[in-house]
C-alpha cells in the first residue's frame, strides 16, 4: 500500500515536472494562468520527486536496519511524544486565534479591500467551527 | 466556602505532577536494568521512562498496567496515589 502510494508520487511527480516544462515551451509569451501555470506544475513535481525518492531510501534503509525501525516506529507511537505533539497543537491553534484575530483588526484598520477582510473572516469563522465540531465529535468518541 | 473548593480544585490540579509519585526508579534499579532495556521493553521511547521517573509526567492507565506487570508487581505498588486534604490545615 505504502509502495504504491510511493510510486504513484514519483509518477505523478515526474509527470508534472515533464508537463511544467512542456507548457513553459509551448505557452511562450502568454500572458494569462498558463504565465504561471507552468512553473506550479515544475514546483508541485518537483516536491512529489523528492518526497518519493527520500521514502524510498529512508525505506531501504529501515528494511536493512530493523531495530533503527522499531525505534522509529517507538518514538512514533509512544504516548508521551503524542501527548507532546497534541498539547504543542492546541497551543498554536490558540496562538493562530489570536494572531488571526490581530489580522483582521490590522487589515480592517488600514482600510483594505473589503474582499480580502471578507475572506479572512469566513477563514477564521470555518475554522472555529471546525475546532466546534470536532470538540462534539471526541465528545461523542470519548 | 465556594472560593475556597474552587481554590483546591485549581491547585490539586496545579501540583498534578506531586499527588501522583512512583517507585519506578527504585524497581528498575532493584532489577539492576537501565532506562534504555526498559523503554524498549515497554515500547516506549527512553524519555518517557525519565519523565515517569521525574515525575514531570504521569502514564496512561494502559502504560500503568503494563508497568506493573513488567516488574511482577500490583499496580499499587509501582504509583502511590496521595490525596492531600488542605481542608486539614
Amino acid at each position: 500500500m505504502e509502495k504504491t502510494k510511493n510510486t504513484m508520487k514519483l509518477v505523478i511527480g515526474t509527470a508534472l515536472f515533464v508537463l511544467g516544462l512542456v507548457l513553459i515551451k509551448v505557452s511562450k509569451n502568454s500572458k494569462d494562468i498558463m504565465a504561471v501555470l507552468p512553473f506550479i506544475f515544475i514546483g508541485v513535481g518537483s516536491g512529489l520527486f523528492g518526497e518519493s525518492v527520500g521514502n524510498y531510501f529512508k525505506h531501504k534503509d529501515l528494511l536493512k536496519n530493523p531495530q533503527k525501525a522499531r525505534q522509529e516506529y517507538i518514538e512514533e507511537h509512544d504516548e508521551r511524544n503524542q501527548a507532546l505533539r497534541n498539547k504543542a497543537k492546541a497551543k498554536t491553534y490558540n496562538l493562530f486565534q489570536y494572531i488571526f484575530a490581530n489580522i483582521l483588526l490590522g487589515f480592517g484598520l488600514m482600510s483594505v479591500d473589503l474582499y480580502i477582510i471578507i475572506v479572512l473572516a469566513m477563514l477564521y469563522l470555518f475554522l472555529t467551527f471546525a475546532n466546534i465540531y470536532y470538540i462534539n465529535k471526541l465528545q461523542k468518541e470519548m | 466556602m465556594d472560593l475556597y473548593y474552587k481554590w483546591k480544585v485549581y491547585f490539586t490540579f496545579y501540583i498534578r505532577g506531586d499527588v501522583l509519585k512512583n517507585r519506578l526508579e527504585e524497581l528498575r534499579k532493584k532489577h539492576g536494568i537501565n532506562q534504555e532495556k526498559l523503554a524498549n521493553d515497554l515500547g516506549v521511547s527512553r524519555q518517557t521512562i525519565g519523565s515517569l521517573e521525574n515525575g514531570r509526567y504521569n502514564p496512561s492507565i494502559v502504560l500503568a498496567f503494563k508497568i506493573a506487570r513488567y516488574f511482577g508487581v500490583n499496580i499499587e505498588d509501582v504509583f502511590i496515589y496521595e490525596e492531600i486534604d488542605y481542608g486539614k490545615n
